[in-house]
């Protein structure tokens, strides 16, 4: 009854309820495509991150990932590639030799990360082949000796074109300086120009042999997992299996510069020995004996007392995005909260016009026997629905606006090189998932309740017998 | 025949002005079931805050109003409004009818609010709208009804919740006489069939002449209570 009611009541002045109805629509159409662009942009990065540059999971020698000393490598890497392969949740798994070097083409020297790699095993692990353009050669398709393949940015500040030498100059394993003239055999032009300055591709083979490492070795073992979300529970089923946790002297004099509390300290010197934990039982342990609050030195000590291997998800090489991503849900609420409070004040201003309105009705409406409660009730639940009919509006708009241009994408045209600069592709693709049109939906409806709470009070404020004589 | 509402020394003071106003000013009356009364006298006399201090909507400054012998003088607005509810009718000068609902909805509201099944309510509205002559405007919104018909509509919502009495104020002030007189044969119909008390303010000579009771009132005192000729 008091909603059937409260419906009519929407509509008894079309022109009030449609122009609240469309400034409620078009507000949330303005916050919920602004948080899809941001979001949409922010998971290209991820993607692209993934894709090109990190992969879902890395694994390293626990000892590389201190000061990524040559030396500390992973010496049995084919037979771990062919065990990962085994895991239902992995999609493909590649070797990298990464060694920072000098390259020099004439034109100074620059600091770069040579990332030495299987072509066909990295096609399948990175989408890096795709971005080099027809006109800009391969990625180690064309034959010959010491081909490499670098960034645009970098071949820009090396003044060098597709065929090109270059020199590169690095350290063997033994801690001999070395040097190898390579041919540019391809150039790839990524959104993150930061990347294409700084990294080259080569042969996994050819820096193998100029490194002077043994066959089964490598720095780096890339995991591109089946779905993103896959990445947590590999990663611990990979540490579980591979990596190993001593608290030994090493360990303890390592801990000592962590600044941890005294009672931490005292009880990792409690534990001392030659004891080897898995992953699972040395968090046990930790967990056990450590605080809650004190989450922070649980990893120090994790890394500290860490040996074998190492297993790094997308989110802890690229701490920064980890961040923005837990954020993009704030963000979704920032934008759209600030739009609903500000509608909220245009809701209660038409609400207390209605009450204004209506004050005779309400008058009449308690002396017949309508109690203050049913009262309260109908001028609430005619705010809600109001606020429900322009918000459904308002994201069935953003739905429509947020699919084509989730398809089309947007140019951000002149900004791009600035987005491109900071990892950012500039033609961006809006997205956002069904949860968060619900969570718009939830904060649509408790727009209404608020901007409906003085409006009701108000009505249910009314004297009935004077209510009755106003004209 | 029993008495329904009963008023000791009654009085009501506005003190919100300069000078408090007396509006009643000791009243004492009794009316008993199956009246049909006319509360006349000139404007700003105290009909209009008698009606309302008798329908629980405004709250004595002094006295006692019984309801079947129920005190209500210290009810809570919450009891007031149930009071209401299952015991009063009310039709007012200004017809004050939801317009969004139909003319059956508006009748079947107040039986809605006493939670009453959908079919009973149903056939309530019908018999009730059928008894005041608007069988066939029954879907109709109160913007496409005239006048006399809004009233006769907010006469059959009174009658709805089967009050013990129904409260009219000035309920013919903004009709024509054609449709005066039919409300009020409506009225008298269901006084005489149904026993139904009807208690009214007015200033309308037709009304008071169909009264069976007058009391009159000036500066908030009864100064006359008389039994007046039924002229059907």
């Amino acid at each position: 009854m008091i909603l059937n009611i409260a419906w009519k009541n929407i509509w008894r002045s079309k022109l009030r309820s449609s122009v609240v109805i469309f400034a409620i629509a078009i507000g949330l159409l303005a916050g919920v495509f602004s948080s899809a662009l941001m979001i949409g942009m922010l998971m290209q990065r991820v993607d692209t991150a993934i894709s090109n540059e990190v992969s879902s999971l890395q694994l390293h020698n626990a000892d590389f990932m201190e000061n990524n000393e040559v030396t500390k490598t992973i010496s049995n890497s084919n037979a771990l590639i062919s065990e990962i392969s085994k895991d239902p949740d992995v999609r493909a798994v590649s070797k990298r030799i990464t060694v920072e070097s000098m390259v020099n083409s004439g034109h100074g020297p620059l600091g770069v990360m040579i990332k030495g790699v299987v072509p066909e095993n990295e096609k399948r692990v990175s989408k890096i082949y795709k971005y080099i353009a027809d006109s800009s050669g391969s990625f180690f398709n064309s034959k010959g000796r010491n081909p490499i393949v670098i960034g645009s940015k970098l071949a820009e500040k090396l003044k060098v074109h597709l065929r090109s030498k270059i020199q590169i100059d690095i350290v063997t394993k033994q801690g001999l300086p070395t040097s190898a003239i390579f041919r540019v055999a391809g150039i790839f032009k990524t959104d993150n120009s930061m990347f294409d300055e700084m990294t080259a591709f080569v042969k996994f083979d050819d820096l193998q042999e100029l490194i002077e490492f043994d066959e089964d070795e490598s720095h780096e073992i890339a995991i591109l997992t089946k779905n993103i979300m896959l990445t947590d529970s590999l990663q611990q089923r990979i540490m579980n299996k591979y990596t190993n946790y001593i608290i030994n002297d090493g360990a303890i004099l390592r801990t000592e510069n962590l600044s941890l509390k005294p009672y931490i300290l005292s009880f990792l010197k409690s534990i001392k020995s030659s004891k080897s934990y898995n992953y699972k039982s040395f968090v046990g342990l930790l967990d056990k004996n450590i605080k809650e609050d004190d989450e922070d030195s649980k990893q120090e000590i994790l890394k500290s007392c860490e040996t074998g291997l190492n297993a790094m998800s997308w989110k802890k090489l690229t701490p920064d995005l980890e961040l923005t991503t837990q954020y993009m849900d704030l963000m979704l609420f920032i934008y759209v909260g600030i739009i609903l409070l500000a509608l909220g004040f245009g809701i209660v201003n038409t609400m207390l016009m209605v009450v204004l309105e209506r004050t005779k009705e309400l008058g009449m409406l308690m002396a017949i026997g309508m109690n203050r409660s049913r009262v309260y009730s109908m001028v609430m639940l005619e705010t809600v629905l109001l606020s429900l009919v322009g918000g459904i509006v308002g994201l069935l708009l953003s739905y429509i606006a947020v699919t084509y241009f989730g398809n089309k994408g947007i140019n951000l045209g002149d900004f791009g090189e600035g987005l491109n600069s900071i990892g950012y592709s500039s033609l961006v693709f809006p997205a956002l998932d069904f949860a968060s049109y619900v969570k718009v939906v939830i904060m649509v409806i408790f727009t209404g309740i608020f901007a409906a709470l003085y409006p009701a009070w108000k009505a249910i404020s009314l004297n009935p017998s004077e209510a009755i004589r106003t004209e | 025949m029993d008495k329904v509402i009963e008023i000791k020394e009654l009085y009501k003071v506005y003190t919100e002005t300069a000078i408090p106003v007396k509006a009643i000013n000791g009243i004492n009356l009794e009316f008993k079931s199956g009246e049909f009364t006319a509360i006349v006298g000139p404007s700003g006399c105290g009909k209009t805050t008698l009606l309302n201090l008798i329908g629980g909507l405004d709250k004595p400054s002094e006295g006692i109003i019984l309801i079947d012998g129920v005190d209500i003088t210290d009810f809570s607005m919450s009891k007031l409004t149930d009071l209401r509810l299952w015991n009063i009718g009310f039709v007012f000068q200004a017809y004050n009818l939801i317009p969004v609902l139909t003319a059956k909805e508006n009748v079947e509201f107040i039986m809605q609010l006493q939670k009453k099944p959908k079919k009973e309510r149903e056939e309530r509205a019908l018999e009730l709208l059928n008894a005041v002559g608007l069988a066939d405007r029954i879907d109709v919104r109160p913007g496409k009804l005239s006048g006399g018909q809004q009233q006769r509509v907010a006469v059959a919502r009174a009658l709805a919740s089967k009050p013990k009495f129904i409260l009219a104020d000035e309920p013919t002030a903004n009709l024509d006489s054609k449709s005066t007189a039919t409300l009020l044969q409506i009225m008298q119909e269901l006084n005489e069939k149904e026993n139904i008390t009807f208690i009214f303010s007015t200033h309308d000579k037709r009304v008071v002449d169909k009264a069976k009771r007058v009391i009159t009132l000036d500066d908030g005192v009864v100064v006359s209570d008389e039994l007046g000729e039924l002229k059907v």
